[in-house]
């Protein structure tokens, strides 16, 4: 049977009250009675009554101000009035003041009866109206929700911007404050993102999750979410670190996109019990949304990280061109001239034969520059560099190497600039010689004979050494700035006939300054030269 | 014009060509090679060379044979041949046909260099070597300018 209705009947005759009481009770009423406003209010404070039967007057206040007040405290009561003697006037004013009705004492019973029920009935349908009201706002929250993390989520491509404004969103159109998001990774489940997780929970949570039992694997499993209403009650070890933080329950939602689950979205909560179907329908379609943006960042990474692998190939294999290219060169010299030596058709005469002998020299030094450059790289690569420090003043680093520069400078105007206070600078004195050499090289290869190049040396706040060097070449335009330090990069616009090189001495240059703990940079506006710089701590 | 001297060296021993090539080029001089005497005709069809060092012994056709047709295609042309047998035989037809030198095998590169520096200078040739082949050459006024 249903819950009874409730009446209140407020009236100062003992009675009266008694005897409706008896005949109200009678007819499955659940009745209390009150002989005065006061008590009436005390009562209606505590408890919802669905109709109010009221004496107009009463000794302590006016019956039609306690309507009044009753209306106020609950609008959707039915109020009957009772009026001693006839009085029209306080009849209307009552209606007018949101009574239901009112009748004459002395009472007809049948008509109050069906007063009642009509009232009940009118009283039913309001509460169902707003039932459909409440309804249709939460459809409507629900739609706005999803709009929203729809709209949040598609913004972005790059998968944490996804999963983080997935959960800010959340929480913010949901008022659940601690969401997290596990993604699927091949058999694991790892973390992704939280929002609003106690820093307790959000650091003993686990990183990676099994995926083979437990909850998490089951909301992997299903197409539902999964509700612990009780964290204290129930036995899911992989929930402890909600429960040890006074987490009380749980929700999971798996995060669907075309029948396969990528991930879970995790809600926990302060209070038992805290997840009416509602809030699960909302959450299951927000589960929905977030998998489509994630998979779509998924795939887009997939591809991003496709193609840089198809780049780094490209580049790979283009240096294995180059390299094959600048072994062969030199080693085709070194056979045909010592093939040549051997030729027993020919008899050499001295400066002929040194002829090839000094050939063979100058390109079986070129393959070994080449594959010392290789195993520079490769030892770049493994970070196994060894630098070797000591106290040394640039100075002297360079007058070490003024042999091999003038060589290199022959065709141009090489000018050394270093003042005497440049602080000594802990340094490897062989490799920075060797950055050096390469910076000139590189100038030497990149401007026309007759210019000027530049070697200097500045100290910025006693803090780091800055050497440059200058050159009045073509340039590097913007856009190659970074690039030129990447290995295997080629510069282009070199005159013809020059020799094309590896497309690793700059790389080699940046490991060795790196290995410094200095910074190596270029500073260029084509047309006008290039500024090479590095930086070398002073300690 | 071109400033420079050219050359053609023929000779079926690729190794060989090469050594010319780098010698001569070092020396200043524009040179092209040629694997045998068919080859050597075809490059005169195209363009001429002040001097011609062409092996005897060849597949296809021999230097003697490819000395007589660039004689039709270049009459001045000026064409040493090496031979690193004493066919005399061969030696005396090309004589008879006009080749400029004959030098044998193996061939001593400053001699050879000294000889195409007359060559090109339009000197008298002048040989003057230990070397039994040139006096064998010389003696039976083989050589002859």
């Amino acid at each position: 049977m249903k819950v009874k209705d409730n009446i209140l009947v407020v009236d100062d005759d003992q009675d009266f009250l008694d005897i409706i009481r008896q005949i109200l009770e009678k007819k499955g009423f659940k009745v209390s009675t009150v002989p005065s406003g006061e008590e009436a209010l005390a009562l209606l404070k505590e408890h919802f009554f669905n109709v109010s039967i009221l004496d107009i007057s009463l000794p302590d206040i006016d019956g039609t101000d306690l309507l009044s007040q009753i209306i106020e405290l609950h609008p959707e009561i039915i109020a009957i009035m009772l009026t001693g003697h006839s009085s029209v006037k306080n009849a209307v004013q009552s209606l007018n003041r949101g009574a239901f009705s009112y009748l004459e004492k002395p009472l007809d019973l049948e008509n109050l009866l069906s007063i009642i029920n009509r009232g009940l009935e009118k009283q039913q349908l309001v509460f169902e109206n707003r039932e459909l009201i409440s309804e249709l706002e939460r459809l409507n929250r629900i739609t706005n929700t999803l709009l929203s993390v729809a709209q949040a989520v598609a913004q972005s491509l790059d998968l944490q911007k996804i999963i983080d404004s997935a959960l800010e969103k959340v929480a913010e159109c949901t008022g659940l404050e601690a969401i997290f998001i596990y993604l699927r990774d091949k058999d694991k489940l790892k973390f992704r993102g939280h929002h609003g997780l106690s820093p307790r929970a959000a650091t003993n949570m686990p990183q990676e999750l099994d995926t083979t039992s437990g909850i998490f694997s089951n909301l992997l499993e299903q197409s539902g979410p999964i509700i612990i209403k009780d964290l204290l009650k129930a036995n899911e070890p992989e929930l402890t670190f909600l429960k040890n933080v006074s987490y009380r329950s749980f929700a999971g939602v798996p995060l669907t996109i075309l029948g396969e689950n990528i991930g879970v979205l995790g809600i926990a909560t302060d209070f038992t019990q805290s997840f009416s179907p509602n809030n699960l329908e909302l959450l299951t379609g927000i589960g929905r949304e977030i998998a489509i943006a994630v998979r779509n960042a998924q795939l887009y990474e997939d591809a991003s990280s496709a193609r840089a692998l198809r780049e780094l190939d490209v580049m790979r294999t283009e240096f294995l061109a180059n390299v094959s290219h600048e072994l062969r060169t030199p080693l085709a010299v070194i056979k045909g001239s010592a093939n040549s030596l051997l030729q027993q058709d020919v008899i050499f005469d001295e400066q002929t034969r040194r002829e090839f002998l000094v050939s063979i020299d100058k390109d079986a030094d070129t393959l070994t520059r080449l594959v010392d450059d290789l195993l520079m790289i490769s030892r770049l690569e493994a970070k196994a560099l060894e630098v070797r420090k000591k106290q040394h003043k640039i100075s002297e680093v360079i007058s070490n190497i003024k042999d091999r520069l003038d060589k290199l400078t022959v065709k141009h105007h090489l000018q050394i600039n270093i003042p005497d206070d440049i602080p000594l600078v802990k340094i490897d004195e062989v490799r920075i010689g060797e950055v050096l050499t390469n910076l000139v090289e590189n100038a030497v290869k990149f401007s026309d004979d007759n210019t000027h190049i530049y070697i200097q040396a500045v100290c910025k706040i006693k803090k780091e050494v800055i050497v440059s060097v200058i050159d009045e070449g073509i340039g590097v335009p913007l856009e190659l700035q970074q690039k030129i330090f990447q290995r295997f990069f080629q510069g282009e616009g070199r005159k013809a006939g020059r020799r094309k090189g590896t497309g690793l001495g700059l790389a080699i240059c940046q490991g060795i300054i790196e290995a410094h703990g200095g910074k190596i940079w270029v500073e260029s506006k084509p047309g006008y030269g290039a500024k090479f710089n590095f930086s070398l701590p002073v300690n | 014009m071109n400033d420079k001297t050219t050359i053609l060296v023929v000779d079926d021993n690729q190794d060989l060509l090469e050594t010319f090539a780098m010698i001569l080029k070092r020396r200043g001089y524009e040179v092209q090679t040629a694997c045998d005497g068919l080859a050597a005709v075809d490059k005169f069809k195209e363009q001429n060379f002040d001097i011609t060092l062409m092996d005897i012994v060849m597949p296809e056709m021999n230097g003697v044979d490819a000395f007589k047709k660039i004689k039709e295609i270049q009459p001045e042309a000026s064409i040493i041949l090496m031979t690193a047998y004493s066919d005399e035989e061969l030696i005396r037809t090309a004589m008879d046909e006009g080749v400029t030198l004959i030098i044998q095998k193996p061939i001593r590169i400053d001699m050879l260099i000294k000889l195409i520096n007359e060559t090109a200078g339009n000197q008298p040739i002048l040989v003057v070597d230990d070397n039994s082949i040139y006096e064998t050459l010389k003696s039976p006024g083989m050589v002859r300018k």
